[in-house]
């Protein structure tokens, strides 16, 4: 069995596991990237400077795949996050 | 200028020395109270150009190819080697649990796109701007009518959208934590996320794979491996 809380390197069993990924270029991934980057992840806190200039121009620019910013901000959604069932 | 990329547990494996990150800049290791940071030292915090969120996922994804990290947010920023010791200390215990709950998995991604247009006409949403609103019940009431037939049909299409969720989780099995935002107003019925052990990924590709003729309409699209940006 696994531990896994080793801190020793652990690859995936198959290369092509990592493959799953859509190339970063293809527009829908990059939505699912940008959703990913720019609102999850760690806030750290603290005396920190949190860079959200040019946030708009960023939606603008990526129109194609993005809904403006207004209607992002409305339509972020209602998240559910399920509790682990094991 | 530190931009942080990722939190690593301590001993984790460092960056590798060729690897860049934000604008080109070199990825190195910074250690305080028994967590790390990879960061980046650019001259000011870099704006969130869509290059830069690439190059800000990839380090990550370097990251995670070792050890599964913390990703952080794109923009977090410290004035220095200080501020960020002092912010990694301060939180410290909080992130070591978290990087036990994620030890060992990586985040994938199932979106579930569909026509919100097409589903509202299924709903029968057509006639939420019916003309004869206002010649039966004048304009002020015709008004109100429609407020109440489009607020019911996004409920109907939230509801669709649930449904499709379970769906999905009686497919994908009941053992997967999970993390799930509805947007069924704007052609995405559901963001779903798992955690996934990194030895099962395969046992899960075969898993996703069940649910595209089960969905019929519903694209399927499946990312990652991620860091694990939504259980975080």
């Amino acid at each position: 069995m696994d531990d896994e809380t080793s801190r020793a390197p652990r690859e995936l069993d198959d290369d092509a596991d990592w493959e799953l990924w859509e190339s970063p270029d293809a527009p829908r991934s990059l939505a699912e990237l940008v959703n990913r980057v720019l609102d999850r992840g760690v806030v750290i806190t603290g005396d920190v400077t949190i860079s959200v200039a040019g946030v708009d121009l960023v939606y603008l620019g990526l129109n194609a795949v993005l809904t403006s910013v207004s209607t992002a901000r409305r339509t972020l959604g209602r998240r559910i996050d399920q509790p682990p069932l094991r | 200028m530190l931009h942080a990329y990722c939190i690593r547990a301590a001993g984790d494996p460092p960056p590798d020395a060729a690897l860049r990150g934000v604008d080109g800049l070199p990825v190195e290791l910074r250690e305080a109270c028994g967590v790390g940071a990879w960061v980046s030292r650019p001259p000011a915090p870099p704006p969130p150009a869509p290059e830069r969120l690439v190059a800000h996922d990839a380090v990550a994804r370097a990251a995670l190819r070792s050890a599964t990290p913390l990703p952080v947010r794109f923009g977090t920023c410290f004035a220095g080697d200080a501020e960020l010791e002092r912010a990694l200390c301060e939180g410290a215990d909080g992130y070591r649990a978290a990087l036990r709950r994620v030890a060992g998995r990586v985040e994938m991604g199932i979106t579930l796109g569909w026509d919100a247009a097409a589903q509202r006409r299924a709903l029968g949403g057509a006639d939420a701007d019916a003309p004869d609103l206002e010649i039966a019940q004048g304009p002020g009431r015709a008004y109100l009518e429609r407020r109440r037939r489009a607020s019911s049909l996004e409920r109907a299409l939230l509801e669709r959208a649930e449904a499709h969720v379970v769906q999905v989780r009686r497919i994908m099995g009941d053992d997967l934590e999970e993390s799930v935002v509805l947007l069924p107003a704007e052609g995405i019925a559901a963001r779903m996320a798992h955690l996934v052990h990194r030895r099962a990924l395969s046992d899960y590709r075969a898993r996703v794979e069940r649910l595209r003729p089960a969905l019929g309409d519903v694209d399927v699209l499946l990312t990652g491996p991620w860091a694990p940006y939504s259980f975080t």
